[in-house]
């Protein structure tokens, strides 16, 4: 299922301004911008969720990509959009092919948030499996602002107990992460 | 003396000289609310006798800002590492209330901790006094920092059968205490300290010491082996499962406990009790009980350096995880053995969620 993009503007304008202050940010860093990614699997799909934080000092870097015409607001267009480049940044891959994954929604708090060092833009992202295997292997590269991000990225324990996480490999920075798992029956 | 100080442990603190590793403050000696003999009570009535007095010093303006609904899941949620000026907390902030019922506040929260858990949280609150201190009074209408920007709250109304909760915090700062009965949760709870090291008079004061200094002593107990396991080959710099993750397991890394000899083994229970001992006796002995029963399934896992300087705080990552536990330790940046965050979860009993279906 991919996304149109009315469904994505939907998802992004149901969501939008829904980060009150009170959205527990993850930390408080004010010079990376950290990026935290947590995989749940099920048999057919896999669902992903970021958190992306901008600190203080690094803001300005991330809302340049945001803020494309420098009016100073963050239009639905320039949220499809960033939420279109974060994912452009990403690559999926799963048992050595290239996998697309899908933006479900995109949440993005006031610029003054971020501007605080409070923001966090929340994107839901789905990645169907075609061609399930008993042995699956994914592999997610995220490139988004190397140079300022802190990475994170960790998978969920399965509630299907027919899933089974057999090792996890990342790089130093876990800008790489590699995920074997099987799905018995 | 302020009436407070005379409330608070020998942890009140006067500041002195600052350094870069270390903030001289000086010690006004105290009677500490854990000094209060013990009485014959059980806990959960001591806590509601407590809580009762706490919400009879307030007027009924306090009251109302103090009191939520049991059930409001947009205030258990209100808790983060940041101070209150940027994520604003729900209840009634120390700076709000009066000397008197300052102190029914901290001593309501001394019933519901244990005497090294109500030490701890002083501690935490004195180093982001000393923080105040050394990054001077911010924050607009709300002070960024410092011991008078802690809150407080209640959820549901004290009892000694129906579940209701007690929230306390502020920066580096979320104790979730749920209790039903004689039962008492602490998860989920944060904890953390910035500056992690500083001087009260000539004592130095590390509020997280002993998640610290067992950890490091657990490492290092490890033999080349155990240790390839426990180490991870990558960063760690934030937690993984602080604020806005409720409920969520991720899958466990690191050494099983199942690799760990007999004396490992009771290491790790003892660097748990750093967390699980926080509340106050009779719970924590329930909880240490879990722990042991699922000593098989808990794994250690770290990231970062495998030494750490006498007398300083560790700059390595490390998570501790089982069947009902997650606990987290991420040093941050800048001088990171100075600037702790700390997690400890249940992803199948944060805030009493099975007690409270029961």
């Amino acid at each position: 299922m991919r996304l149109s993009t009315s469904t994505i503007r939907t998802a992004i304008a149901m969501t939008a301004g829904a980060l009150a202050p009170l959205a527990p940010v993850l930390a408080h860093e004010v010079d990376e911008y950290i990026q935290s990614t947590l995989i749940s699997l099920e048999k057919d799909h896999l669902d992903v969720q970021m958190r992306l934080v901008p600190g203080v000092d690094v803001f300005p870097q991330v809302l340049a990509q945001i803020d494309r015409n420098r009016d100073g607001l963050i239009s639905d267009a320039e949220k499809q959009a960033y939420a279109r480049a974060v994912l452009r940044d990403l690559t999926f891959s799963m048992n050595g092919r290239r996998a697309a994954a899908e933006i479900v929604s995109a949440k993005f708090p006031s610029i003054e948030l971020m501007n605080a060092g409070l923001g966090e833009i929340q994107l839901a992202l789905h990645l169907p499996v075609t061609n399930p295997s008993e042995h699956q292997k994914l592999v997610l590269e995220n490139r988004h602002q190397p140079t300022i991000s802190a990475y994170l990225v960790n998978c969920l324990k399965p509630l299907d107990p027919s899933v089974h996480i057999v090792s996890q490999h990342r790089s130093a920075d876990q800008s790489r992460y590699e995920l074997n798992y099987e799905t018995g029956g | 003396m302020k009436p407070l100080k005379a409330v608070l442990a020998a942890s009140v603190l006067v500041l002195g000289s600052l350094s870069l590793h270390a903030a001289t403050v000086h010690a006004a000696a105290a009677a500490s609310p854990t000094n209060v003999p013990p009485t014959a009570a059980p806990p959960i009535a001591r806590i509601v006798a407590a809580a009762d007095a706490f919400l009879a010093t307030l007027d009924e303006s306090q009251r109302k800002q103090v009191l939520y609904a049991f059930d409001d899941a947009n205030q258990r949620a209100r808790w983060s590492n940041l101070p209150a000026s940027m994520v604003p907390r729900g209840g009634i902030a120390f700076r709000q209330m009066t000397s008197p019922q300052k102190a029914a506040a901290l001593k309501l929260l001394a019933s519901t901790l244990s005497p090294a858990g109500f030490a701890k949280i002083q501690q935490i609150m004195e180093a982001d006094e000393v923080l105040q201190q050394q990054r001077g009074r911010r924050g607009g209408t709300v002070p960024l920092f410092g011991r008078d920007v802690f809150y407080i709250s209640l959820l549901g109304k004290p009892s000694e059968t129906a579940p209701w909760m007690l929230q306390f915090g502020g920066h580096h700062l979320a104790l979730n205490i749920t209790l039903v009965g004689e039962r008492g949760v602490l998860t989920p709870t944060l904890t953390g300290a910035q500056p992690a090291i500083y001087k009260s008079g000539d004592k130095t004061v590390r509020p997280l010491k002993g998640e610290s200094d067992k950890a490091i002593a657990l490492l290092k107990s490890l033999n080349a082996r155990q240790r390839s396991q426990a180490i991870l080959g990558y960063r760690v710099t934030h937690l993984v499962l602080g604020p806005g993750e409720d409920g969520k397991t991720i899958q466990p890394e690191g050494l099983k406990a199942t690799e760990m000899n007999a004396n490992q083994r009771t290491m790790l229970l003892e660097l748990i009790a750093e967390w699980t001992g926080i509340i106050e006796a009779d719970a924590a002995a329930a909880r240490m009980v879990e722990m042991k029963a699922d000593m098989d399934e808990m794994w250690f896992a770290w990231s970062g350096p495998q030494d750490v300087e006498p007398g300083s705080n560790l700059t390595a990552y490390y998570r501790i995880q089982g069947p009902h536990l997650v606990i987290e330790y991420a040093p941050q940046g800048g001088d990171p053995a100075m600037h702790i965050h700390t997690m400890y979860r249940d992803p199948t009993n944060d805030y009493g969620a099975k007690l409270i279906s029961k």
